[in-house]
């Protein structure tokens, strides 16, 4: 009963926390094909030139793109301005069954439609899960719904009353012209709302003149390494008192392995910028101008650096790691039958990578089997993972693998007990260690950037 | 659909045989369950999303070795749990606790619970179970994990336990035997 309830609050908090629509595949199925992709270029290099040059006669498209109006609005990012941006009329506050909503703010331009909003007040129910996860509609008058692009995952608050409150936002696709009314719908059915749907009726109206902040697009004048890996600069953008430099940080395949790439690749390699005179330049990670990274190849970066600007300015990135993985197996005999803790002491040192790992012992629990393994203090991002496998095609599967690592000085003891509800594999099995190692490389990358002063 | 193990057998098979549609389809059943679980112990949404990501790549590189006949979230949760733990002792967010506060940690936890029984669970309570989780290692949010969120049975935690878990274990028997006390004195 105490464990359920337990279970129940931990289920409410990753609700809370996690989003009923995660959707992880985009990006492995990104990662796969560009892991084949990116081994393809390590190996053929013609390929590669190819490749660079099909890049160089997309990149006349830029050019094109520096005809558009664009304005920024912090939080929100680049909008287009070449047609009206529409937003809501006034505020809007529902009180309904309990809840008050309030629309904050509705943002429609010709590339997306951005809605936030807060709620108070929303029901939980007997487990403590808010009654209501759905993912909210946006509905155009003839009742079709636009598609939800993104949302940032707001923040969440609990309140005394047990009710939850919280505030986020979403990303739809872009409201069609001359619809000036729309409806968003939390798809639920509420307690106190007649059992039915909250509807809320929104009106849009085209922003006053100065809603977004001017910005002007400039061309891309920078000098960067050509099809190597590193800093390449994408757009820039012209605002009043600053300019934002967006960019990315490319594996071009001429690292010694994969470059380490992660959501927060943005604040992991954070640059240093420096003036014309030497001087460190004070600047601002814009995440809300950047993309998402291309799993193994680039990751995004925008950086708002206030004027004025004593050009040209170097970006440097230092250090970025990078992604290597070992192997080594080692067999060993058990015999036919085992006894209930009978222990193989080996002192066998196995080689993975630069690192030497020393088997100590391998004990047959009856449910599995304990392996020790002791090794130097890996450093900082390098993972041993350890396996036990019988010699057939289709190796057996432990049920549980619980892994403990204890440290005194430099030295590691290591120590996975593999258990399992069938009788364990026995007779000739191999040991395999699998090391992951994320390593700092040296640099320096760098990407030199001259302003053009404008007027915006 | 993800409730239906031969479909997941199939989707496996699938995989075994170069289909990455058969991964597509466990991402789909398993995604949500194990950015929740990798969540609990990173704390970060993005990190757990990583975490995941990374599990469901490795389990790709390992499928040809997983017995189809076998559930797969079992195997596959662990994957998780132990990532995410490796990810955090990797990183230096996380908060460093000596074995003399295990006790004193879990029996905040436990007087969180003790809350969640005379309170109704409320939201309020769960940001108490959440700030008390903070003051865990990795390792130990990983054990409340386990054994409070994927529901493993208490034999299976037993199975699981080396000489730092049987510390962990010892602590979650120490917060079940404090809840009992408090439930027997509230029915006394």
């Amino acid at each position: 009963m105490n464990d359920k309830r337990m279970k129940n609050a931990l289920e409410a908090i990753a609700r809370r926390g996690v989003p009923e629509n995660t959707n992880l595949w985009p990006n492995i199925s990104t990662r796969l094909e560009r892991k084949s992709l990116m081994q393809t270029l390590r190996t053929r290099p013609i390929v590669a030139m190819l490749i660079a040059i099909l890049i160089l006669l997309a990149l006349s498209g830029v050019v094109y793109a520096l005809g558009k109006v664009f304005g920024y609005i912090p939080g929100v990012g680049l909008v287009d301005q070449s047609a009206p941006i529409r937003i809501l009329a006034e505020p809007v506050t529902v009180e309904q069954a309990g809840m008050t909503i309030t629309m904050s703010k509705v943002i429609a331009d010709s590339t997306r439609t951005f809605i936030s909003y807060a709620m108070a007040g929303m029901p939980v129910d007997e487990h403590g899960f808010p009654v209501c996860t759905s993912i909210p509609e946006l509905r155009l008058p003839d009742g079709s719904k636009l598609d939800m692009l993104g949302d940032s995952g707001g923040i969440a608050m609990g309140r005394r009353d047990g009710t939850l409150s919280y505030e986020t936002d979403y990303k739809y696709a872009p409201i069609p012209f001359g619809t000036d009314h729309v409806t968003f719908v939390f798809p639920c059915n509420f307690p106190g709302n007649d059992d039915s749907a909250l509807e809320i009726p929104l009106d849009l109206v085209p922003a006053p003149p100065g809603f977004a902040t001017p910005v002007i697009e400039l061309a891309v004048t920078a000098e960067s390494a050509q099809n190597k890996s590193g800093l390449s600069l994408e757009r820039v953008l012209e605002l009043a008192d600053s300019y934002v430099l967006i960019g990315k940080f490319t594996d071009a395949g001429d690292l010694s392995a994969p470059l380490v790439i992660s959501t927060s690749s943005v604040f992991d390699y954070m640059p240093s910028i420096k003036d014309a005179n030497g001087t460190p330049v004070f600047f601002t990670v814009r995440e809300d101008l950047t993309s998402e990274p291309i799993w193994d190849v680039a990751y995004y970066w925008a950086y708002e650096i206030p004027k004025p600007v004593a050009g040209p300015l170097t970006i440097t990135v230092n250090s970025v790691s990078i992604r290597k993985d070992a192997s080594a197996q080692f067999q060993f005999d058990t015999g036919a039958q085992p006894r209930v803790n009978q222990e193989w002491k080996f002192n066998q040192p196995i080689e993975v990578g630069a690192y030497t790992f020393t088997l100590d012992t391998i004990t047959f629990t009856g449910k599995g089997y304990v392996i020790s393994l002791s090794y130097e203090a890996l450093p900082e991002g390098a993972t041993i993972w350890i396996s036990l496998l019988d010699n057939t095609a289709a190796p057996f599967q432990f049920d549980s693998g619980n892994e403990t690592e204890n440290h005194a000085g430099n030295k590691v003891r290591h120590t996975i007990t593999l258990g399992t509800e069938n009788p364990p594999p026995t007779g000739s099995l191999i040991l395999v260690l699998q090391l992951d190692e994320s390593l700092p490389i040296i640099g320096p990358w760098t990407l030199t950037w001259s302003p053009i002063t404008t007027t915006p | 659909m993800c409730k239906d193990n031969v479909e997941e057998q199939q989707a496996i098979q699938r995989l075994k045989d170069g289909d990455i549609g058969g991964l597509e389809f466990l991402v789909a059943c398993h995604q949500v369950k194990a950015v929740r679980t990798a969540y609990l112990i990173t704390r970060d949404l993005g990190l757990a999303e990583d975490v995941v990501q990374d599990s469901f790549i490795r389990a790709f590189r390992a499928i040809r070795g997983f017995d189809a006949t076998r559930p797969f979230e079992p195997w596959f949760m662990r994957s998780v749990v132990n990532a995410a733990v490796k990810m955090m002792q990797r990183s230096a967010r996380q908060v460093e606790v000596g074995e003399d506060a295990d006790e004193t940690i879990f029996t905040e936890l436990a007087s969180r619970v003790e809350s969640v029984e005379s309170q109704v669970e409320s939201i309020e309570v769960q940001n108490q179970i959440w700030d008390a989780m903070q003051k865990l290692s990795p390792r130990q949010r990983a054990v409340v994990v386990q054994r409070y969120f994927l529901e493993m049975s208490e034999k299976e935690m037993a199975e699981e336990a080396g000489s730092s878990v049987g510390t962990v274990k010892w602590m979650l028997n120490a917060a079940r035997k404090r809840l009992r006390g408090l439930l027997e004195r509230s029915e006394g």
